[in-house]
Formats: structure tokens, sequence, C-alpha cells
């Protein structure tokens, strides 16, 4: 089974109904047959270990009943077919559930509650389903294979021009979580969780520590996310069942939107991990769950408000910010800065190299890790360089796990490092430096230390500039067009 | 930007009632107002002070459930504090006054920034701020920011505004206050265009005259929230839509670093002659490199100003970034003047010093005498094309090294530094097809620039 090929087949498919416009569309479409494939998967297993387990979905909506196609002439198609679909939908949409409902039942309704169904042609709708039935998610070993090929269709999803918010690349989260080292037994909490990557990793990193369904059971608790958009939450849910976490904690929402001031022990965790989104602006009355001398109408920021409210005593901390954290010294960036560093010690500050989430983004990116233990006292930089043969990090060439083997040894036997200058008479700097909490104050809480010497600039042949050019173009344009039509749906109700 | 475009057309549309459903069960516009006249004491006495006039210029054709009011009878028009220097920097149980200033060009909401303060038996009982209110710059003297306006959502109690500020107080029985406040961020050009005199000024009569198309109340919280959407939708294309003209500008010169990179990386090989067959040298050994004289603008003035004849003298400002000189200055150095160091027709001038280092360039048609931060290259080996050193100097693959060897405040390379920079060159044969590649694809990158910001 070559799923890279199954998802071709699928997209071609899909490219003759008139319905689904544009790969974001098509991702959703693949994502909620998946999702319902893979309830139904878990479903098999449920009954088998519960005696009185009864499925939320109705008889005749649940995958095993109206899917499979024996090829008996019996299999819905068609007309019939695309009629099913709606009915599903409105049906699952409107399932009626109350404190009373098991969590895995409510998750059914949350999940389609801001879903689409784009497919119009019945027969095609059916070949879609044939296709994705050729997967067996029942075996244990072929969902496990599957996780990565569902991290294939996350990435394509980036390309397919979502703005603000990127995948953050599996060989960072990995890095992050190895470091924070969550235990079983911690909760661990992304508010801006997107697809579940920090998530994901901080459970494979605790699957290699539990030994028994003790510990099973309270990996099951252990994970909270929250996410706005739709899609990616759908995906995150998703996500999180296809590693075996039942009753996934995933909030659609913005967890900005809770004032600050309201949040009480059991809001906090004792790991939180995250990649927020950049550049974004929250409007004023998000902005006023905020205390004043904090107030920011940037969302990254915010996040790192959020989190100071709600870090557990002895708590960590792994979270992924622009250069411009680190630099900015605006009010409430320098007030956020001082908190921070005043209830909290801010060890580690990682630089990372600007083309680690090539090719969605090149902006200039940082790991910070602190724990809520004591005020900080120092803090100590590292600069992570390119290794040797990469001009850049690629969509060909992505960061792996290996390449941060150096950091990890750095990590734990922490030197100070001078960089080498072929002329002694350039200005000195450091790949890996310890300041003082004093120093920092001295710098005005500019924590842009350790930076790259020189802005390299890449440049590619003139061919890759301006495949570069037509394809980041393409994505702008497709980006807009798309933020046109929702525009044009908003006043096209009228006239 | 269609950002800007597309927010004129969606308010006007708003506020033609194209973008709200007229509901038959929403209040009477007409009865509101008589109503509003009745309880705000609105006579003819009232409107001889606020200098409603009689101009009635409907800008267009309403729905039938609107009317066009005067905002004479919507809302209060207050002045601001007038006061003494006797104001503090000091918050001392005193009352903030804010001015221009505190509202932010750009999201037009409030900073507390560079606050003053006054006593607070200066401000009148309504020249408190109040939620609903909308803040207006009534006269600046920056032009532009008259009429620029904020949308009071929350303050606090003891805040007034200064004597150049206004504020209009919607009554909120007949009108949404946000409401208002778009009308007027919508109207603020027409503001501007009305008023007169060097210091723009908004009076209190050309509010009061403003004419507001005026749906039913409810009918004015739908439009507001619609626009609120909207709103948020073309915050989110703003930033595309400046990545897309940013990418734009910068394509052009990206394909122009290209190529040049290609070509002094032997990419080409026209010859076959692969990069590491190049020789090599460093510059000071192919070219002559020296920088030129510095003139003291007293002396300059003096001696060297709108003479007849000489050579002309190039400063940096008189190289242009499209590689032309600028001869005729008005700074000639006369020919027989002692202390001047030349360059000839045919030499290389590049900006080696300050803000322009490294991005200006040019090829002379004459004979000149020029500044110190311009620096003369000319070619005294045989083995290296003028044209070829020339194109050199504006490739990645010079720049590098010279932008890797800035120094001091100003930031400039030490001409030491670039006499030693090495340069790799192929056969002269391959150079020159090398120039001719690189002058073939350089106009069609200008073309390219046109086209692609079209």
């Amino acid at each position: 089974m070559n799923i890279g090929t199954m998802i071709k087949r699928l997209q071609d498919i899909m490219r003759q109904d008139a319905g689904v416009n544009g790969d974001a569309q098509r991702i959703e479409q693949i994502v909620w047959m998946l999702f319902l494939k893979l309830y139904d998967a878990k479903e098999s297993e449920w009954e088998i270990l519960e005696d009185n387990y009864k499925s939320i979905i109705p008889e005749e909506y649940r995958w095993r009943n109206w899917a499979p196609d024996n090829k008996d002439g019996k299999a819905i198609t068609g007309d019939e077919m695309a009629t099913f679909i709606i009915q599903l939908f409105a049906t699952l949409k409107d399932l009626e559930v109350d404190e009373n409902t098991d969590a895995r039942g409510r998750l059914v309704k949350e999940v389609f509650t801001d879903l689409n169904n784009y497919m119009k042609d019945g027969v095609l709708i059916r070949q879609v389903v044939n296709v994705l039935n050729e997967i067996d998610l029942t075996d244990f070993k072929v969902r496990h294979a599957f996780n990565e090929i569902y991290e294939t269709i996350l990435k394509d999803l980036q390309s397919a021009g979502k703005s603000g918010e990127f995948y953050t690349p599996r060989a960072v989260t990995d890095f992050v979580v190895k470091m924070v080292d969550p235990k079983v037994g911690e909760t661990i909490a992304d508010f801006a969780c997107g697809t579940g990557g920090f998530l994901v990793s901080a459970l494979n990193h605790m699957k290699e520590e539990v030994s028994n369904t003790t510990s099973n059971e309270k990996l099951q608790k252990s994970f909270y996310g929250v996410e706005k958009k739709s899609l990616p939450y759908l995906l995150c849910t998703t996500n999180m069942l296809l590693h075996d976490i039942n009753e996934p904690q995933i909030i659609r929402g913005n967890s900005l939107e809770k004032n600050v001031r309201d949040y009480d022990e059991n809001d906090k965790f004792d790991v939180i991990l995250m990649n927020p989104p950049y550049g974004g602006t929250e409007k004023k009355s998000v902005q006023q769950n905020f205390p004043t001398e904090l107030r920011n109408s940037e969302t990254a920021d915010l996040f790192m408000v959020e989190i100071l409210y709600r870090l557990k005593q002895n708590g960590r901390v792994g979270i992924v910010l622009p250069d411009g954290f680190l630099f900015g010294t605006d009010n409430t960036k320098l007030a956020i800065k001082q908190k921070l560093m005043e209830e909290c010690n801010l060890h580690t500050i990682i630089r990372l190299p600007g083309s680690i989430f090539a090719p969605y983004t090149s902006i200039a990116t940082n790991l910070l890790f602190f724990d809520k233990t004591s005020p900080t006292q120092e803090i100590w930089f590292y600069r992570m360089d390119l290794p040797k043969g990469y001009k850049a990090f690629s969509k060909t060439k992505p960061v792996e796990i290996r390449h941060f083997d150096d950091v990890i040894a750095w990590w734990n036997n922490r030197i100070e490092i001078k960089d080498t200058k072929d002329d002694e008479s350039l200005s000195e700097t450091w790949k890996s430096k310890k300041y003082t909490i004093d120093e920092i104050k001295k710098l005005n809480y500019n924590i842009d230390q350790c930076g790259y010497p020189i802005k390299e600039e890449v440049i590619l042949s003139p061919k890759e500039t301006m495949d570069n050019f037509i394809m980041k173009r393409e994505s702008l344009e497709k980006q807009l067009d798309e933020k046109l039509n929702e525009i044009i749906s908003l006043i096209g109700d009228l006239r | 930007m269609i950002v800007d475009d597309l927010k004129k057309s969606l308010y006007l549309a708003c506020f033609q009632g194209k973008l709200s459903i007229q509901n038959d069960t929403d209040s009477n516009v007409q009865e509101s107002l008589n109503q509003i006249i009745i309880d705000k004491q609105i006579d003819k006495k009232e409107i001889k002070k606020r200098k409603i006039n009689d101009e009635y210029i409907e800008a267009y054709k309403l729905p039938q459930t609107w009317k066009w009011v005067k905002m004479g009878y919507l809302c209060d028009v207050i002045r601001g504090l007038t006061f003494s220097t006797s104001y503090k920097k000091q918050k001392e149980n005193t009352i903030l006054v804010l001015r221009g200033g505190n509202i932010d060009s750009k999201t037009e909401e409030l900073i507390y920034d560079d606050n003053i303060y006054v006593d607070s038996s200066i401000p009148n009982s309504n020249q408190f701020l109040k939620v609903g209110d909308i803040l207006i710059v009534a006269s600046s003297g920056t032009k532009t920011s008259v009429g620029k306006s904020s949308f009071i959502h929350e303050v606090d109690d003891n805040v007034s505004f200064g004597g150049f500020m206004m504020v209009v107080r919607p009554y909120e029985q007949i009108v949404n206050p946000k409401y208002i406040s778009y009308q007027i961020k919508m109207y603020r050009n027409k503001i501007i265009n009305d008023t007169n005199g060097y210091i723009s000024n908004i009076t209190n009569e050309i509010l009061n005259n403003l004419m507001i198309p005026l749906p039913p109340i409810e009918e004015q919280q739908r439009i507001v929230d619609k626009i609120e959407i909207l709103l948020d939708k073309l915050n989110d294309i703003k930033p595309i839509e400046e990545e897309l003209t940013t990418m734009k500008s910068n394509f052009s010169n990206d394909m122009i670093k290209s190529i040049l990179n290609e070509a002094y990386s032997g990419e080409f090989a026209f010859t076959n002659e692969k990069i590491d067959d190049w020789k090599q040298d460093s510059l000071i050994k192919i070219a002559d490199i020296y920088t030129g004289n510095s003139i003291s603008e007293s002396v300059k003035k003096n001696k060297y100003m709108n003479l007849e004849d000489g050579y002309n003298y190039i400063a940096t400002k008189d190289l242009e970034f499209d590689h032309s000189f600028n001869y005729n200055n008005g700074v000639k150095i006369p020919y027989s003047e002692s202390g001047f160091k030349y360059a000839d027709k045919n030499d290389i001038l590049m900006c080696i010093e300050g803000g322009s280092a490294g991005k200006k360039i040019g090829i002379l048609s004459e004979k000149v005498c020029f500044g110190n931060k311009l620096c003369k290259f000319s070619t005294i080996s045989s083995d290296i094309l003028p044209k070829f050193l020339y194109y050199y100097l504006q490739s990645p693959v010079f720049l590098k090294n010279f932008y890797g060897n800035l120094s001091g405040i100003i930031g400039g390379v030490s001409i030491n530094k670039i006499k030693n920079i090495i340069i790799k060159y192929p056969s002269i044969e391959e150079q020159q097809k090398i120039v001719d590649k690189i002058e073939e694809l350089l106009p069609l990158c200008d073309d390219l620039d046109s086209l692609v910001k079209a």
C-alpha cells in the first residue's frame, strides 16, 4: 500500500468534482472521511473491550454500514450517495449531546459542527470512499504507519497557502519535547495546537515510559489543546485518535478569549509547549482579558502572558518565538519579558536558522525554555548553525532531528563558544554565551544575543528564483482570492 | 491597494443601505427624530446656536425607511479644554487631557503616551470622555491629522480632551454611536476638504451640518455588525497585498543578483571552462584602485562652484542607482588645479562608504574628479576585460566579501581590504561571452520589473 500514490489518486478523483475548490478543500474532504473511518475502527475495539458500548452515530450512518463496497451492486453511489452524504452531515451536526454524553460521542458532534462536504458527484464520492477503504485501519501496524502519511497530509496543507500558521517541523517539536522531557502523570498543554504537532511529539516521548495499563490510562487524560480554526482542529483530533488518545481534550476556540485573572489551579499545567501564530492582531475585546501593563495587540505576546498565568509551580515550558519578541522593547514587550524573568527561570534560548521553516516562511525564530522554579539568574544562548553542506534548509532538504545532535551535546555540557574569524579585526561574536540577569537588565531586556553574524543571503539560480517567485505569487494570489471570495459571500447575501 | 479601494466602496454601500435588510418592524425614523427634537429641546434658538443651516444636499437616494438628517440633531458636539501652561506631566489626583498625539494614526485607537494633566476644576461636566463618544482632532499643524478620530469603547472616569480636539456625543435613543463613528471616518477626507486656512480647522458648525444617511436604529446595528466583519476580513487582506507588492518590487533585483551570481560562480561555462580552472588574483594586481578627494562645503562654495571650465566633480549623490552620472552638477575642478585625483573615461566608479556602499556603481564617459567615498577601478592587466570587472563588482560573489568587511559607524570598507579581495577569472574569450550574456539578460530584467509591477 503506497499511501503517496493513494493521496494522488484521491486528488485526481476529486479534481473532477466541480464542488471542490483548491487543495485546502480537497484535504478537508479526505480528512472527514478518514475521521469517520478511523472512528469506526476504534469503535470496533471499544465494542470488544466494553460490554455496554453504544455508538452515538445512528446505525445507517456508521462507516461500516455504508462505506464498504462488496462489488455486488448494492453499495450506494450516484445521486443516492450525494443525498445520503447531505443527510449524514445534517444528522451528525445535530446529534443530541448533554453533560452525560460520553466524551467520545461528543467528539463526533464537535468535529462535524463546522465541517463541510464539498463533493457534489455521488459517483466520484463512491470512488473516493473505495480508495480510502483500501487501508485497513483496524490493523494497529497499518495505523501506526499511517501516522507518517498523515504528517505528509499536514505538511501539504501548509503549501495550500494558509497564512500566519505554519507547520512546525517534526524535528523541532521532537527536539523541544526531548529537552523539556514531559513525564507520565504530568499534564501537557498547547494553547494554539494547530494540527497537534507538539502534543503528538510529547505523546511519543512519553510512550517510551509507559510500561503498564495504569500509566497508559494516565496518558489518556494528559493532553490538552486549543485550536481556533476548524480544519486544523479536525486534523488535530484525528491525529490524537490515530495515536490512541480516545477522548482527546482538544477545544475548538481562542484561548485568549478568557480573562487571565479567571484562571485557577485547575487551568494550570505542568508542561506547556507552543508555537503561537506570529504577526496576528487581537481585537480589543480579547486584549481586555489581559492586565493593562501587559496588554498588546500581538497574538504571540498575549499567548506568552497566558502561559505565565497557566503554568503550575515547577512547571516547564518550551516555546517557539520570532526575533521580534527577543529584541522588541516597546512598552508591553518589555513588561512581559520582565514578568517572565521575575516569575520564571528563563534558562535557555536557542537561535534557529532562518530557513528552518522553509519553504513556508523564512522568518527568524527561536526556542525559549523556562520553568517556574525561581526568578531568572542567568540565560544561556546557543546559536544553531546550518549543518555542513547546507546553504539553507528547503523543501527537499528539510531539518532533521540529527541536525540537533550538536545542540543536545552542548545542552548537557554548556560552555561558551566564540566564533572564529579569518580577520581578527572584525568585532567578536559568540555562538554560545551566558548572560547574567544584571547584564540582561543593562541591555534593557534585549535578548537578541548570539545571533547570526552576517545576514546570509541565499542566492538561488535564476530558474529557482523565477520558480520561487511564481510559486509564492500564486500562493499569495490564491490566499487573496479566498479572502475576496469570503467578502463576496458576506455581501452577496443581500445583493 | 485593493484594500483601500474596497474599504471605501464597502463603506459607501453600507451607508446606501445596500448591505443590510430594511425591516418593516423597525422603528420609524421620522418619529424618532421628532421625539429627539422634543427631548433635547432643539428649538429654533438651539438650531441657531448650533449653526444648523438650511442647505440640504442629498448625496444619493436613500431606501424608503431612511432619512437624511444633519448631525446637529443627532449628537452633542463638544469642544475641548482651554487651559494655561499650568498643566503637569505628573498624575496627582488630576484630569488626564487627551490630544491629537493620543490617537494612534494607524490603528485609530487611544495610546497613553506623553500624557499631560490639569486640575480637576478646569473641565466642565460635559468635557469628561464617556464610552460611546467619538474623539476627533479638530485642528492641527499637520493637515493630514485633522479629522482623525477614535471611537471610545473604554475609558477611565477622569479623562478629558484638549482645545484642539472635539467630541461628538451621539444621542443613543436615535443613533448608534458606532454608526456615527464610521460615518465620521468615511467623511474624514470630505471634512478636510471643507476646512480653510493654513491650520485646518473643523468647527462645530461643520460637524453639526454634516448630512447623515439615517436608517432605523435597529438597522444601524445590523450595518455596524456588517462593517466590523468586513473590516476584519480586509485586515486579513492587507498583509497579503503588502507581501505581494514587496515581492514584486524585489523580483527584478533578485533576478539580476541571481544571474550575476551564476555568471561569476562559473555556471555559464560557455567555453567549458569550469570555475576550478579559472585563474585568480587580488584586485590590486589587476586594477588601479584609489578613492578621490573630499571638499569641505565652504571651500566648494568659494572655489569650485559654477566655473566655466574644468573637470566635473562627481560626489556620491551624483552617481545614480541606475548607473548614470550627473556630470553637470555645478562643481568643477579647474584643469590645472593641483592636489586632485582623476578618473578617466571608461573607468569604473563605485561607492564604498556610507549608506550607498556597494550599491552605486557606473562607468564614466568622461574624465572627472571625484569624492572620497567613491573608489575608482581601472584595469591594468590585459587578462581582464573592463566590463568583466564592472559586472563582477555588482555580483553577489564580490558583494558578499565586501559587506562582510563593513566596519565603522558610517559603514564602509577600507581601501586595503578591497585591494586584497581575490577575483577569479576565466579566459578572455569566456569573459567576453559572459559579459555578452549578462548584457543580453539585464535589460530583460528591467522589462520584467515594469511588467510585474503593472
